[in-house]
């Protein structure tokens, strides 16, 4: 008996492949035959995921009448034709990867096994928090002048993610000056009109200052022109802005933090006015960014 | 001869509370002997499988603790973590005590509610 098995990690570089034979291979087809059958809701294959996302198993020569001769196992389930189940062994990928697994013997460069262990481990964690969410795209941009939503471009970790705000972000206008002492990507300060208060009264004009437009009865439709922005406050605690991207859904940059298309309950956000918003309690306003026609300091 | 452990105390440490989304988040100097105890605290700790849970986007998001150059603590949710390490601290000490040194106002009271 003999199996061919790829670990399905990269996405540029070819995946590392390992071959197991004889006994060994018998040993590791009992420990990932299916056990109980995962029920709906469950996470699917992860084929999906950048990163890990399983164990490739080929049998290239006699195959087991038990399982098909091509199947993934993944977060301790087993995926392939007719095969959605828990596998008999649950530690079974951990102890592929650790120092006296097979995954050991992988031509690999000398830090993967760490990082193999590191990504089974988020995938694992990732199959216990999983939603099942249908997607509906739009076919068409809704918004046809709003910006696209490319969180690659921001969440950089370095530069453009920890030096623009949420501001930055919502307007689309990278300064990098947020840590710039005292009023680095404030609102009102280009125009030396920076908010006195947090309260919606106070960061409302200062923005105005800027150049956006006041649009308090745009409810959540897009401009003919320009993109839709909105204003939250945490009260006497802090400001926040959304923005409206071109497929109508909208996006957000918390402070230094990554760019998410989601909320605080991790739902997408489809209406700043009903996302969860945690302490930003006060809904303050829309606005609209006309390309160009804003400055910030 | 200096030791690199004294070395390490005279380091001054920052503290900084991830937060605000429009203001920049709050940070403060923590005091030497503030520091020493969250270290010595950090060793006591028993180690956790994981960092800890995500945050939520908006509001409270956890609190660093940053001494010279070394690899800085992360404190949020009943987890400690530095570098690849982390720590259980189902008590939240370190990260209460972390925030409890900031100077009086600079931490919203809400999110100092938030760790009971």
């Amino acid at each position: 008996m003999s199996l061919r098995i790829t670990v399905d990690i990269f996405s540029g570089r070819p995946n590392p492949v390992i071959t197991v034979e004889g006994r060994k291979a018998r040993d590791l087809l009992e420990r990932v035959k299916p056990d109980r059958r995962l029920t709906r809701g469950e996470m699917p294959a992860p084929a999906f995921r950048l990163g890990y996302r399983g164990l490739i198993i080929e049998q290239t020569r006699v195959v087991s009448r038990t399982l098909p001769r091509v199947f993934r196992v993944a977060g301790g389930a087993i995926y392939g034709p007719r095969l959605a189940h828990a596998i008999a062994d649950p530690g079974f990928e951990e102890s592929f990867a650790s120092p006296s697994g097979p995954g050991a013997r992988l031509r690999a460069p000398r830090d993967f096994p760490g990082i193999l262990r590191e990504e089974i481990r988020i995938l694992k964690e990732f199959r216990k928090v999983f939603i099942p969410r249908k997607i509906i795209w739009p076919r068409r941009p809704l918004c046809r002048c709003a910006p696209l939503y490319e969180p690659a471009w921001w969440n950089d970790g370095g530069q453009k993610q920890l030096h623009n705000n949420c501001y930055n972000y919502a307007t689309n206008y990278r300064t990098d000056t947020f840590h710039v002492v005292p009023d680095g990507s404030q609102p009102g300060a280009a125009a030396g009109a920076m908010y006195t208060a947090l309260t919606c009264a106070s960061v409302r004009p200062a923005a105005i200052a800027d150049g956006l437009i006041n649009s308090p009865r745009a409810n959540n439709k897009c401009p003919k022109e320009g993109h839709l922005v909105a204003l939250v406050i945490w009260p006497g605690v802090d400001f926040h802005w959304y923005r409206k991207g071109r497929n109508g859904r909208w996006s957000h940059k918390p402070g230094s933090t990554p760019v998410t298309n989601v909320d605080n309950s991790s739902n997408p956000i489809s209406d700043p006015r009903t996302a969860d918003r945690g302490g930003y309690t006060n809904f303050c306003t829309f606005m609209v960014v006309m390309h160009g026609h804003i400055k910030i300091q | 001869m200096a030791t690199s452990k004294s070395n390490d105390a005279r380091r001054k440490c920052r503290a900084t509370a991830s937060i605000f989304s429009g203001r920049p988040d709050p940070q403060w100097s923590v005091p030497a002997s503030t520091a020493n105890r969250l270290k010595r605290l950090w060793r006591q700790l028993d180690a956790a499988e994981g960092p800890a849970g995500r945050a939520p986007a908006l509001g409270y998001r956890g609190v660093t603790l940053e001494c010279g150059a070394g690899d800085p603590w992360f404190a949020y949710g009943g987890t400690v973590s530095r570098g690849r390490e982390h720590r259980r601290d189902p008590k939240r000490q370190f990260e209460r005590e972390l925030l409890e040194s900031a100077p009086a106002g600079l931490i919203p009271d809400a999110v100092l509610r938030q760790l009971g």
